[in-house]
């Protein structure tokens, strides 16, 4: 695919493509989004600029910890998370990790719940607490989808959780490559700790997964919170890496969804509808 | 004796050893660039099945065999040994899943110490199975080359020398040279060749598993009646020949095409 056919919803969108603390002011940061070649650079105030490989410049910001690029020109800005503004928040990036899958593969499996008690058993979820209760996703205003009302029964629901419970949770699904949840806090239990996915599309088959935690800050260790994050993730990646295809199917019929992927079967869906095609297989 | 190859697809092809396919494991393997995952039951029936969950694509090769169904890693649904049927979905335990929901399964048997599958539509098409020699076998270590089927072959019947006599391999009555004269029977993927001398009823036949269009698996049946031969000393001399065989049509190949041959996935 060449880069002139990438769809604008994707072009002209922003995406991670670095954790700010993996740069320096001395070593160039060479990456790849959505098949360019991009050169992150830090000058000695503290700023980013991005180049791509024909000697054109990316916009480049900074942002929750991240540096993110937009290789088109920008229709929206970054997306926002009001919770980030709480002054109890502890604001962490939690690792990335190259995955050998389509980045829609691996926003999918964040948003799935049926995995939990197999892929994550112990942690966030365990058999027999197998059976998905009925959710509801509708579309968002602004694009994307919101999963509401979905309960999971986890062991180990977070890093200072030490008993097994029922957990509350919301996904929303914000851009293509962008996924976020909320799920209730161990101590405040009706205030919501959140995590978000931002994926980078590094190849249609490709792509590297940049986690960002904001959790209430009482009992909060940074490291842990990293720790815990990326042993997870370490649970997902064979997982993914063993999809065939590793592009997502979007249309009907080449792999079979049940009630408890309604929230996967409506991402594909809005994919689809939005002309989504880097890393999708579409309906053609 | 040469035979055409027919309809590819409805053509049976080892896809593995027998002793291979052990108790609770899935072996996973590729016919025609198609994944396969091959699993035996507790009762000894083998499964070959499209290496892919139908819900979510997982490979069933990294899934669990429990004895009598396959369970996938991604989310345990479960699908039994024979017709794949899905028989369990924890995500809605209290359900019967669809009958929709099964496992791609293909023609499997198990003939000559291997597991034989073909591709094609198991009611219409079943095909015949080649006939062998299966007294007195001896399934020989399946070695994996990078290079088409059809230039296996053709290095093969260029003078391979295999003797069912390590003991006294040139020109012991056991000794086999590969080619166009001694080769009995042969077709683009089943090549059979005798004891140079007729004292001995010695002979091996090579069978050539297409994996991709550019890597093959040979698979061998040495048979040995008549023949005074210890199986590991066999297995062994096999393994050397082989293995200097693979490397000189792989070097050959790097050599004409100056880099590596590509894996080629479907």
């Amino acid at each position: 695919m060449t880069t002139s056919a990438i769809e604008s919803i994707l072009w002209d969108d922003w995406h991670v493509v670095a954790e700010l603390a993996r740069l320096t002011r001395f070593r160039r940061f060479v990456t790849t989004l959505l098949g360019v070649c991009v050169t992150l650079e830090l000058d000695p105030i503290g700023n980013v600029s991005a180049r791509r490989d024909d000697g054109t410049i990316a916009a480049a910001e900074i942002k929750y910890g991240f540096v993110w690029i937009c290789l088109g020109s920008s229709t929206r800005g970054i997306v926002e998370f009001a919770e980030c503004l709480e002054p109890d928040r502890l604001l962490a990036t939690a690792g990335s990790v190259r995955v050998a899958v389509s980045g829609l593969r691996a926003v999918e499996n964040f948003l799935d719940l049926s995995h939990l008690a197999f892929v994550h058993a112990g942690y966030l979820g365990e058999e027999p607490h197998t059976e998905i209760k009925q959710y509801t996703v509708r579309p968002l205003a602004e694009g994307g989808i919101i999963a509401t009302g979905c309960k999971v029964y986890q062991p180990k629901a977070s890093p200072i959780a030490t008993e097994g419970y029922d957990v509350d949770y919301i996904y929303a699904v914000l851009r293509p490559y962008i996924v976020v949840l909320y799920k209730a806090n161990p101590v405040e239990m009706t205030r919501k700790d959140m995590i978000a996915l931002f994926v980078q599309p590094v190849s249609e088959e490709s792509c590297v997964a940049h986690a960002f935690t904001c959790y209430l800050k009482h009992g909060i260790d940074p490291a842990a919170v990293r720790s815990f994050q990326q042993f997870i993730f370490g649970q997902d990646r064979p997982i993914l890496e063993n999809q065939v295809p590793k592009r997502l199917p979007l249309g009907v019929g080449t792999e079979i969804p049940v009630r408890a992927d309604g929230s996967s079967a409506a991402y594909r869906r809005w994919l689809g509808d939005a002309g989504v095609r880097f890393g999708a297989i579409s309906t053609g | 004796m040469a035979r055409t190859p027919g309809n590819i697809i409805a053509r049976w092809f080892p896809v593995a050893r027998s002793e291979e396919v052990i108790s609770r494991h899935v072996v996973q393997t590729q016919l025609l660039g198609q994944e396969i995952a091959v699993w035996r039951d507790d009762a000894g029936s083998v499964n070959a099945w499209e290496n892919r969950c139908p819900h979510r694509g997982v490979r069933l090769s990294i899934g669990f065999n429990t004895g009598t169904e396959l369970r996938c890693q991604y989310h345990g649904w479960r699908y039994a040994t024979g017709n794949g049927q899905c028989t369990f979905i924890p995500a809605h335990p209290g359900q019967k899943p669809s009958s929709a929901i099964r496992a791609n399964v293909y023609g499997s048997i198990e003939q000559y110490g291997f597991v034989w599958v073909h591709l094609g539509q198991q009611q219409t098409d079943t095909p015949a199975l080649p006939t062998l020699t299966a007294q007195h076998a001896i399934a020989l270590r399946s070695i994996f080359v990078e290079a088409p089927p059809s230039a296996v072959a053709e290095a093969l019947l260029r003078g391979y020398r295999f003797s069912a006599d390590p003991a006294h391999p040139q020109g012991s009555p056991g000794e086999i040279l590969m080619s166009a004269a001694s080769v009995v029977a042969h077709d683009a993927y089943i090549l059979t060749a005798t004891a140079a001398t007729h004292d001995a009823d010695a002979s091996v036949t090579f069978l050539l598993q297409p994996m991709t269009e550019s890597q093959t698996v040979i698979h061998g049946l040495l048979h040995v009646e008549g023949v005074g031969t210890e199986r590991l000393t066999v297995l062994r001399h096999h393994n050397s020949q082989m293995t200097a065989f693979r490397d000189a049509v792989e070097g050959a190949r790097r050599a004409n095409s100056g880099k590596p041959v590509a894996v080629q996935y479907p």
